[in-house]
């Protein structure tokens, strides 16, 4: 039971994703209490800059961005926007005003649910074909045979695109959200 | 769809919708009473980028009638530590203590207070404004001078307080504000002089002692219990601590034993074999002692001519015989 894939994947990406709200509701009972509330402020622009990082990942793919592997933009992508998403949930804080921030902050969270699931999409579809290659024994070393790689490559690609019709959409919403609500604030903030 | 329609698509409804319904989508916090008419027209305090500026809430809220009347002109009950504080403010120092969309609370206001917003006469008269905030302490009863003189503008703690702001006549009541420092020991218990006998006004320690300020009759040891030490010697003496100590310091002693008579080989023995009477040591006997009996005593000095021999130590200084021993 402990090998399954549930278990093994799904259960750390959900803890994953709980820990994040607990982690960003503590934080926000810290800083109050000791006057530091004004750090939640400046960690909405803190964590836009790191979600904003996670991107790298997509202009990678579309070769804007050439230097370096997929894989490790791919970590950048999850990490950053895991980082990013927490600082969002503190500058968020407990506090219900505004209808516009605060589906920015749902959407936020809706993308990063659906994000761990795309990770666990991703790993278990890599145990799948690990499988499917030893059952008819092909062992390409990716090295030697990029071709038979990117064959199985593409396979994975495939899976997840039925992932990606909801993952990017969403994705598109809470930018749309996120860009409204930075403007907003440049739109009423008192700057001097 | 295209993720970019999807993105342009979700901007164009959500800016209509903010600017149709812009209290519902953008509003913070709602707004204080009697502001409920800009609460949908938000450029009625707010300048495109440029914030919610004061000259904006200085058109409704004259800063002279601040306290006095309200905008409407209706007399408002006497307060006149709002009005001479309003009064004395530079006029675009709203925001330092007003935010709205946060309520009237001034620790809630974005901006910080600048005490460089005040006139200068006001910013000399802390208490016209910091009255209700003064402690309720004997401290803050005698101090005459402004809260400047201990205190900046950033914070009230740490304070630096200095003695010198106190009459002459309070400096010495030092109990008045120190009751609680006052440690509950013997020694503080015995003294009843003021405090500034002993301490300064830096720090409490290093403290001037003198046993000189004690009444006199004073048992050393109702002070000095913890510092008798537990030996053999302390243990079988019953004197006071003055006897053998001076109270400048413990050491050394200021008690000689050869002064009178020294103590040497045969004579190592405990106090109370020639001072019998406990806590006495001006009275002694040598008799306690096998070597000296009454009778052998007696005999050997009539022996001599000698008749007054009650008082061995004005001959004897030492176990060696002989008038005044060599």
């Amino acid at each position: 039971m402990w090998q399954s894939v549930l278990i093994r994947r799904a259960l750390p990406l959900t803890l994953s994703w709980l820990l994040l709200i607990a982690a960003g509701i503590s934080l926000d009972y810290i800083l109050h209490p000791a006057g530091l509330a004004w750090i939640g402020r400046h960690l909405g622009v803190a964590g836009t800059a790191f979600v904003a990082a996670s991107f790298g990942y997509s202009a990678r793919k579309k070769k804007i961005v050439q230097k370096g592997t997929v894989r490790f933009f791919l970590r950048l992508h999850c990490n950053a926007g895991w980082i990013g998403t927490l600082m969002i949930v503190v500058h968020s804080g407990i506090h219900f005003n505004a209808l516009l921030p605060w589906m920015a902050t749902l959407f936020m969270m809706t993308v990063t649910a659906s994000g761990h699931v795309g990770q666990y999409l991703v790993r278990k579809l890599r145990e799948e074909v690990k499988m499917k290659k030893k059952e008819h024994g092909i062992d390409n070393n990716p090295d030697e045979d990029p071709e038979g790689q990117y064959y199985w490559d593409s396979v994975t690609m495939k899976a997840l695109e039925k992932w990606r019709t909801i993952h990017m959409p969403i994705v598109s919403v809470l930018l749309g959200l996120t860009l409204l609500h930075i403007l907003s604030v440049i739109f009423f903030l008192n700057w001097r | 769809m295209k993720p970019l329609y999807v993105f342009i698509l979700c901007l164009v409804i959500l800016s209509a919708l903010a600017i149709a319904l812009p209290d519902l989508l953008l509003s913070p916090g709602p707004l204080l009473k009697g502001h409920e008419k800009p609460e949908t027209s938000c450029l009625s305090c707010h300048k495109p980028f440029g914030g919610a500026a004061s000259a904006r809430c200085i058109t409704c809220h004259k800063p002279e009638d601040i306290g006095i009347r309200n905008t409407v002109g209706i007399l408002l009950p006497k307060d006149t530590g709002r009005v001479v504080f309003h009064k004395g403010l530079a006029g675009n120092s709203c925001m330092e203590c007003h935010t709205d969309h946060k309520g009237a609370d001034a620790s809630k206001a974005f901006k910080t207070f600048r005490h460089a917003s005040l006139t200068t006469a006001l910013r000399n008269k802390c208490i016209t404004c910091h009255k209700d905030q003064i402690p309720e302490n004997p401290l803050h009863r005698h101090a005459k001078g402004n809260c400047s003189e201990c205190h900046t503008t950033k914070k009230w703690k740490p304070a630096t307080f200095d003695h010198k702001q106190f009459a002459a006549s309070i400096k010495k009541e030092c109990i008045t504000c120190h009751k609680a420092d006052r440690p509950n020991d013997t020694l503080h218990r015995e003294v009843t002089a003021s405090c500034a006998v002993c301490h300064g006004t830096t720090k409490w320690k290093p403290a001037t002692f003198s046993h000189k300020q004690l009444a006199g009759g004073k048992q050393c040891i109702s002070c000095h219990k913890a510092d008798q030490p537990n030996d053999n010697l302390h243990r079988q003496s019953g004197a006071s601590c003055a006897a053998c100590h001076g109270t400048n310091r413990w050491k050394p002693s200021t008690f000689n034993h050869d002064r009178y008579f020294r103590l040497d080989g045969d004579h190592r023995a405990s106090c109370r074999t020639c001072h019998t009477a406990p806590g006495d040591y001006k009275t002694y006997t040598c008799y306690n002692c096998h070597e000296h009996s009454p009778a052998n005593i007696a005999a050997e000095h009539r022996e001599e001519g000698i008749y007054r021999y009650d008082n061995c130590m004005k001959c004897h200084r030492s176990g060696k015989s002989g008038r005044h021993d060599d």
